[in-house]
């Protein structure tokens, strides 16, 4: 180092960006745990939605005819639709919340957090489908319909129709817990995109003239970029001598629930130093 | 932004607009009147609350739709417009997967629950109302493109690396 004429600045902090896990990184795969619940149960209690009744139609003499009736929810396609929609929604819920712990073994290219949230985005729209088609048809059952001459059900049946409404709820609130989901994958996908770009190589051995941080007023005490300034602190490299600090630039960046603000320097040494790890503090000396 | 850009995703914006309005407006002009055995049967879109909800909701969408075709895309708010865009799907298809529930029971009726069929008596009434949710799925589609379209315009999808 010594013996070019020109200074070589040890790049101390080049591979040391430090990128910060996201302290929620459990929030999705519980949402997603109370979204699989929620829908399973939307399915198994609307599958199971059964109810026989015996009513007594009419009376001959004194031997009353009696007609057995039943509900199930195969009679309306609706309530089918609904079925299938929601096991599939359920069955997808599982899927992912087990990829989402595993899939870092297998992708080698970045399309597995894109494939999750466009499937995400699709059983979404779907459940919707499901879930609202049900519901006007648990309306029209309710509360019947009179210019069209159709009697409402719900008052002889009045169990399938809880068991229905029940379904139908469960149903809401996985759909509201997928929509969250959704939303929160889609923002989380933005920020990979861009910490991508951001940790590509960049060359700072001269300061970017289209940095943002040339602008003027940032925040109290902040250099600005390719200043001199001498170290207070001693460098954990191992020598007192001084060191002079040059600001390289700030990098912040934003998750769903958290914001980082790195200042980044690079060290520039006098001459004849070699450095050495002293404390815990710097990573590597490459 | 590069011209051929903005004009694509306003001709999509503005497809979706005609989609949605001419739904709204083919759903509330559907009436008929029927005199059968001297009585009056009068078919309207107010008569099941499953119309109301799809005429509703399409409105929403073209006042919506209306707004943003004056928005450039690829702006600040590029979030807040895909989470409104998906929004607008998940109304659009409820309300289209509503109405074709009921529409089959009209069709079809439902022996187990004793409801007859009617469009056989209302045949014009059930045909307008067919075509409005025809209308209404097209429009569907085409903010399902847009909601693609703006994920797109969020996040850089090309820019796929190790």
């Amino acid at each position: 180092m010594a013996s070019e004429g020109v200074e070589k600045l040890p790049e101390v902090g080049h591979e040391q960006v430090p990128v910060v896990r996201s302290k929620v990184d459990w929030l999705v795969p519980v949402l997603r745990l109370l979204a699989f619940f929620a829908t399973l149960s939307a399915t198994l209690v609307m599958a199971l939605n059964k109810e026989t009744k015996t009513i007594v139609v009419a009376t001959i003499g004194t031997v009353p005819i009696q007609a057995t009736l039943t509900a199930k929810f195969q009679h309306t396609p609706a309530f089918v639709f609904f079925v299938i929609v929601n096991g599939n929604a359920s069955l997808h819920n599982l899927l992912m919340l087990v990829v989402n712990f595993v899939w870092k073994k297998f992708d080698s290219k970045g399309l597995v957090p894109l494939a999750i949230a466009s499937l995400d985005l699709m059983n979404v729209v779907i459940v919707s489908g499901g879930v609202s088609a049900a519901a006007f048809m648990g309306q029209l059952g309710r509360d019947g319909n009179s210019h069209a001459r159709w009697n409402k059900i719900c008052d002889k049946f009045e169990t399938y129709c809880n068991h229905g409404s029940g379904a139908i709820i469960a149903s809401f609130i996985g759909l509201t817990l997928m929509i969250s989901i959704s939303t929160i994958s889609l923002v989380r996908l933005r920020n990979t995109y861009n910490k991508i770009v951001l940790n590509s190589s960049v060359d700072r051995s001269q300061p970017n003239p289209d940095h943002p941080t040339h602008q003027p007023k940032r925040f109290p005490g902040q250099r600005r970029p390719g200043e001199e300034f001498p170290c207070r602190r001693r460098p954990g490299i191992g020598d007192p001598r001084t060191a002079t600090g040059i600001t390289a630039g700030v990098v912040s960046y934003m998750d769903i629930d958290s914001r980082e603000v790195l200042f980044c320097y690079d060290l520039k040494l006098p001459e004849g130093i070699i450095p050495v790890k002293e404390d815990g503090e710097v990573e590597a000396l490459n | 932004m590069i011209f051929s850009k903005r004009f694509a995703v306003f001709v999509l914006r503005f497809l979706a607009l005609g989609a949605s309005i001419s739904a709204t407006t083919i759903m509330i002009t559907s009436r008929e009147t029927v005199e059968v055995l001297n009585i009056k049967f009068e078919a309207k879109y107010t008569n099941t609350p499953t119309f109301v909800y799809f005429v509703l909701m399409n409105a929403i969408a073209s006042g919506y739709s209306l707004i943003l075709l004056f928005f450039p895309a690829k702006n600040k708010f590029g979030h807040f417009i895909l989470v409104l865009d998906l929004i607008m799907v998940l109304l659009l298809d409820s309300s289209i997967s509503a109405c074709l529930a009921i529409g089959q029971v009209a069709k079809k009726g439902n022996s187990h629950a004793g409801w007859l069929p009617i469009c056989g008596q209302v045949h014009k009434f059930c045909d307008h109302a067919a075509i409005a949710v025809v209308a209404g799925f097209v429009a569907s589609i085409l903010y399902f493109i847009i909601v693609l379209y703006s994920i797109h315009n969020v996040m850089n999808l090309f820019t796929l690396k190790n």
